[in-house]
């Protein structure tokens, strides 16, 4: 099922974008629902695509060698999720399951790559918001570290300190 | 000091602007700057604001922290070919770290207006410099993932099994 242009409007990563660039994108995305504890993004598989979280919220956790499972972020309405692997082809990083009924707009592998090589203006500012999320999200990682490195474990890993930012 | 030819050379050999025709590479580097910086010179400092990209054709770069007490500690030393400032042309911040020239070093320099401009002006250069940005980043993002699981995941033993999990409703794993 395709998307209605005016979800789109409310994704806070969007909010450049005019009307006909939310209709051009809103063409290559598809309505995704997931309940309570359905695996949405599963870690260390390459399938699947990338996310805007429509409605709803979803927990990231990562599954470690030790075999502990831990949460790194709860996301809501608004959110992205899945573009590392979009962007790498390497393995998925973490878990996304839906802790609540979601809405998600699923943009397809094969589209995502499309539109990460277009030269069309709608593309190339796509490819600079993500770049965007992608410094966000690695400016995250590096204040994770800093807690990981100086932080009790108990107190890194509780929920007060997980963030509801994009991880 | 290297020529002008071989900083094409090196510059057409780099991962940043791989992707990129002759045509294109010869666009973007007429837009970017060469710098020499003789060994000690200060590149950057920590906290000045940052709105460059900066790619190493010659030499070394260390980069360095201020820790506590006024200390610095190197974090990094960083060779030929090695990024750095990748996320000051797609966002300027204040440096993580302050750059210093560990010898005599020759940097291909970015500007973000450049890449702006590559972007505004819809430059078939734009979206392959965009894409291996993009690449570094999720390196690097990776990178910072599994050094956080490192400093951590030994010592998860010692707490009790699914007490983790419990705070977090995780449903066991099948």
């Amino acid at each position: 099922m395709p998307i209605e242009p005016v979800y789109l409007k409310a994704i806070p990563l969007l909010r450049g974008f005019s009307s006909s660039e939310h209709r051009e994108l809103a063409q290559q995305l598809e309505l995704v629902r997931a309940e309570p504890g359905d695996v949405i993004i599963e870690q260390g598989t390459t399938s699947g695509g990338f996310y805007f979280i429509l409605d709803g919220q979803v927990q990231v956790t990562r599954s470690l060698t030790s075999g502990r499972e831990i949460t790194i972020a709860r996301l809501g309405k608004g959110h992205v999720v899945g573009f590392l692997t979009m962007v790498d082809g390497k393995p998925r990083s973490a878990n996304v399951r839906g802790v609540s009924k979601v809405a998600l707009a699923h943009l397809p592998a094969d589209r995502f790559e499309l539109l990460m090589s277009s030269p069309k203006p709608m593309a190339v500012r796509f490819q600079r918001i993500l770049a965007r999320e992608m410094i966000r999200t690695l400016r995250l990682a590096n204040r994770r570290f800093t807690r990981a490195a100086t932080l009790p474990l108990e107190d890194f890993l509780s929920p007060e300190h997980i963030s509801d930012q994009p991880i | 000091m290297i020529e002008t030819e071989e900083i094409f050379e090196r510059a057409r050999s780099l991962p940043l602007f791989a992707s990129l025709s002759e045509a294109e590479l010869q666009a973007v580097l007429l837009q970017c700057q060469i710098a020499l910086y003789l060994e000690r010179k200060i590149i950057f400092r920590e906290g000045a604001l940052g709105d460059s990209m900066m790619v190493v054709l010659q030499g070394e770069i260390s980069l360095r922290c201020a820790a506590e007490d006024g200390v610095t500690v190197e974090v990094a030393t960083l060779g030929q070919g090695a990024v750095l400032g990748e996320m000051a042309v797609i966002d300027p911040a204040p440096r993580a770290a302050t750059a210093v020239a560990a010898s005599n070093a020759v940097l291909l320099i970015m500007q973000k207006d450049t890449l702006d401009q590559l972007i505004d002006t819809d430059h078939p250069a734009a979206p392959k410099v965009l894409r291996q940005v993009l690449l570094l980043l999720a390196g690097r993002f990776r990178t910072m993932e599994d050094r956080i699981e490192e400093l951590f995941d030994a010592r998860l033993e010692t707490l009790p099994p699914g007490s983790l999990e419990a705070a977090w409703n995780i449903a066991p794993a099948e």
